[in-house]
């Protein structure tokens, strides 16, 4: 994997490089995907990159931990719509890493994100989005369809 | 220094026509004497005309005192004794039924206009962040991006007004050295064998194994803390 990752380090364009997949895990249905593993404070976990996304995603027993104990800004009562369902909840920064697969260096983007806001009892059942705006906006990044590879660096 | 000018028409009970002009181009002079209105006079306020111009209509009794020149920053007395005549109230909620309407109908082309033709200095800052809020929920991102701008100028101190432009400032990025992470490849393909047999369940794999299973989050992290690797180990709500 990464055989351009010299090419594009040395011309200061991706800092990093990571293996993407074409599914979501567990996912019977035949979609195809761009998947990539990102931490999610110390969590790494599976993100579909969609860059007809407006905001990233993240499960919210993912998120609720962090913003929690970060104190983060956030705005309240916006809705948005995931795969044809509008839901409710908040804008909130949040630390998105990406990691590098060769160095292990990180690459941290204190995102804008939309956390659903569940009701007692009820399960998320949607998977995590790394969208457009306050995320993708502000990154270079580039894939190698041939060896599933995603570069990224700072803007 | 700057100095505002009001000209004024008076007849009797007192009618106060006010224009307020600034050599200043931010609006915020103005908008200090909407506020401070609000806050002085409530009840009066809410006879205040919302006119499309920079341009408010006030109907006071004379003992009101309103000075033709007064320093910018400085505290203005606008403080009536009783209301008289009643004009067009500023009414949210007429606002808010407007908006939703466009809203809800996608014609971005009607809501901006509506919004555009508001002076949000003659509403409460709560006003603003519900129009912020609504037009971010239907990702008309350029659009909540000027209000955000003229929250902040008209309400500069408003703490909520703040957060929202906080949150939604241009995102900072940091490449920190981390540890090379171990057996990614072997995990991935462990989801991709297995992942349907974990079925609406929390899972940790790590180097291709699985470290554990459970119907939460928080009880999978109970199960797994002590071997957890972050940057090695994946953590996934298999859907």
């Amino acid at each position: 994997m990464a055989r351009f990752a010299k090419l594009l380090a040395d011309n200061d364009f991706a800092s990093g490089v990571t293996s993407y997949e074409d599914y979501v895990p567990g996912d019977e249905g035949d979609r195809q995907r761009l998947v990539i593993y990102v931490q999610v404070g110390m969590t790494l976990t599976p993100c579909i990159v969609d860059t007809g996304a407006t905001w990233c995603v993240i499960d919210p027993s993912l998120a609720q931990p962090l913003l929690e104990a970060k104190r983060a800004d956030y705005i309240r009562a916006i809705a948005y719509e995931i795969r044809g369902t509008r839901y409710e909840g908040a804008l909130v920064r949040l630390d998105l890493a990406f990691q590098d697969e060769i160095s292990g260096s990180l690459m941290v983007i204190d995102a804008t994100v939309f956390v659903p806001e569940l009701r007692h009892g009820e399960d998320w059942r949607e998977p995590n989005f790394i969208g457009l705006k306050g995320c993708l906006e502000r990154i270079r990044f580039a894939i190698d369809p041939a060896e599933s590879a995603f570069y990224f660096g700072r803007a | 220094m700057t100095y505002v000018t009001f000209s004024s028409t008076l007849t009797f009970p007192i009618t106060l026509t006010s224009t307020a002009s600034t050599t200043h181009a931010e609006p915020d002079w103005q908008a200090l004497l909407f506020q401070h209105l609000r806050q002085a006079a409530p009840t009066t306020w809410q006879k205040v005309r919302n006119n499309l111009s920079l341009r408010s209509i006030i109907e006071i009794d004379q003992s009101t005192v309103l000075p033709t020149q007064t320093p910018r920053n400085e505290t203005v007395d606008v403080t009536p004794h009783h209301d008289s005549l009643i004009h067009e109230m500023v009414d949210d909620e007429h606002l808010f039924a407007h908006l939703e309407a466009y809203a809800r109908a996608h014609d971005y082309r009607a809501y901006k206009a509506e919004v555009a033709n508001v002076h949000w200095a003659c509403h409460a800052p709560t006003a603003l962040v519900r129009t912020i809020t609504l037009t971010l929920s239907h990702e008309w991102l350029t659009l909540a991006e000027t209000l955000i701008k003229q929250g902040r100028e008209i309400f500069p101190h408003d703490p909520t007004i703040g957060r929202i432009a906080r949150t939604l400032a241009p995102s900072s990025i940091t490449v920190v050295p981390g540890a090379a992470p171990q057996g990614l490849a072997a995990s991935r393909m462990w989801l991709r064998t297995y992942a349907t047999d974990y079925r609406g369940a929390w899972v940790a794999v790590y180097n291709g194994q699985l470290l554990g299973a459970a119907p939460s989050l928080e009880a999978l992290r109970a199960t797994i803390d002590p071997l957890e690797q972050p940057a090695s180990t994946i953590i996934t709500h298999i859907l």
